[in-house]
């Protein structure tokens, strides 16, 4: 399947201090990727290089074909983009925005934008300035699916949004996004309600990479056993078959991609006298938290 | 393309526009007021020997209203594009980044030389029914350096508040202040009627320098 964006080998740092060393991930057309990662991770960084605000030290971004740190008019008006807490020009209102913004793309849909704004209990000539983050993150989703575009890049949409209208703006993402084969690539460092949303998922920690698959591969690989161990002051290695461990006094809660005949096996082996263990069903946002840590 | 950008920018700077029209209507105004009472209530022929052999400024009041005009739609069209990083929804304009800076700095300028040119004519017409043709036309000369300083300042303005890093922008703003302070180095009228083109030279330079702001910006210095 044809990709509309490909990282090749991106490497960034602030001054010495390193993002990322050779990251590389493509968006496959008509896919929703996630990028998830805690704050200060490199999220809004990777948007900034995927936009041109932000040369690389090294490798490169393709974004339709073109290098982004030099994109064309043509390949801009392609990608919708949503910046973090849905800033838009808020000296504006419903009405002067969509109209302002029309006049850049040949195709705008401006009953795409109508539609969207008819749900908001807001007047047109209300300024965005006076809306809530909610009504303004409608607003900028329906400049977005006026625009058109074939990439959605948003950086994350979820921040100071409450749950409904969180569950609103992905519900209504998807939707569009499968309904018109449109290439989805979100951040989001709030990770509840993304499992309705992702396709894939990027999950990044401090200077790497955790995860990069599908969303369903890693819910169903990555697994949480919980137990208790005589010995409270057991420690266990990461990096082989425990990818992250929590404990408090003696309960564990263990992380890992091994089976669990893998894991008792692996508690045996290392003289670990252990009781009440079962594995324990996650949810994206447990398994987020799981393999990245509390802290 | 250039409809919507401009639509934008007037949007930011009607009500600035407005603003410095009405301010600078009231002074000159205030100055004419002043000219009638000192010919009819005061003494007319000091008044006039002033004016006439040492080169009075009878309209000082108007000296720095240019400069805070272009400070005042400076700041007005440039400060709502740094707040939340809103140039980034500029730059992601279907449009070459410099164009679409360009094509702000064009719309200032024409909203700066049409409130300038208003000005201008409220200032010097009226001077017709007082004053002979040779003083009108001095006080023309005159207020050249006050209106390229008033530009001058709406491309600095610019230039500094785009600009990314704190360290850039206090350079830029002595730089600034160092230059306008060129442009009222003298009290006397026609002072600076031999140097106006060189300044509009720099001033025409400096026009371009929010272009080297965008720049950095998107080399990610922000």
């Amino acid at each position: 399947m044809e990709n509309i964006v490909e990282c090749r080998n991106l490497t960034h740092y602030y001054g010495d201090k390193m993002v990322y060393e050779d990251l590389n991930f493509n968006i496959k057309k008509g896919s929703i990727l996630g990028l998830l990662g805690k704050n200060g991770t490199g999220k809004t960084t990777t948007i900034n290089i995927l936009n041109g605000y932000l040369t690389p030290r090294s490798g490169e971004c393709i974004i339709l074909g073109e290098n982004s740190k030099n994109l064309s008019p043509y390949v801009k008006s392609q990608i919708g983009y949503l910046i973090e807490n849905h800033v838009q020009y808020a000296f504006m209102n419903i009405y002067q925005i969509e109209k302002f913004y029309s006049g850049f793309y040949p195709n705008w849909k401006r009953d795409a934008y109508y539609d969207l704004m008819a749900k908001l209990k807001v007047t047109p000539k209300q300024k965005i300035s006076t809306m809530s983050c909610g009504q303004r993150s409608q607003v900028a989703l329906g400049l977005i699916l006026a625009q058109d575009p074939q990439l959605l890049v948003l950086d994350d949409f979820t921040m100071g949004l409450d749950p409904g209208y969180r569950r609103l703006f992905i519900d209504y993402l998807r939707n569009y996004a499968k309904a018109e084969g449109k290439t989805v690539f979100t951040t989001s460092h709030i990770i509840q309600d993304m499992e309705r949303l992702i396709d894939e998922c990027i999950v990044f920690d401090y200077n790497k990479v955790l995860v990069y698959m599908p969303v369903q591969e890693f819910m169903t690989t990555f697994k949480q056993f919980d137990f208790e161990v005589t010995n409270p002051n057991v420690e266990f290695d990461k990096g082989g078959l425990v990818e992250n461990y929590e404990k408090m006094d003696n309960s564990i809660e263990l992380f890992s991609y091994s089976t669990e005949k893998e894991v008792k096996s692996y508690l045996a082996s290392q003289g670990i006298e252990y009781s009440n263990f079962k594995q324990v069903p996650m949810t994206l946002e447990d398994a987020f938290i799981g393999l990245t840590g509390k802290y | 393309m250039w409809k919507s950008m401009f639509y934008k920018e007037w949007i930011k700077v009607r009500l600035a526009s407005i603003l410095s029209l009405a301010v600078g209507t009231v002074a000159i105004l205030g100055i004419y007021l002043n000219v009638r009472h000192t010919f009819i209530i005061t003494n007319a022929h000091e008044f006039w020997d002033g004016i006439i052999n040492q080169r009075h400024i009878y309209f000082k009041l108007f000296k720095y209203i240019p400069l805070g005009i272009g400070i005042l739609i400076g700041l007005s069209q440039f400060l709502p594009e740094v707040k939340d990083k809103r140039i980034k929804l500029t730059l992601h304009l279907p449009l070459n980044e410099e164009k679409a800076g360009l094509k702000m700095v064009a719309f200032g300028l024409t909203c700066l030389l049409t409130l300038y040119s208003i000005l201008s004519a409220l200032l010097i017409l009226p001077g017709r029914y007082y004053f002979p043709y040779e003083v009108v036309a001095l006080s023309a000369n005159t207020i050249i350096p006050w209106f390229s300083a008033g530009l001058a300042a709406y491309f600095i303005t610019g230039l500094i508040t785009i600009e990314p890093l704190w360290k850039y922008k206090v350079f830029y703003t002595l730089l600034g202040f160092a230059f306008i302070n060129l442009f009222y180095q003298s009290d006397l009228a026609g002072a600076y009627q031999y140097a106006w083109l060189p300044f509009l030279g720099i001033i025409s330079l400096v026009s371009i320098s929010i272009l080297f702001s965008i720049y950095r910006f998107r080399k990610g210095e922000m």
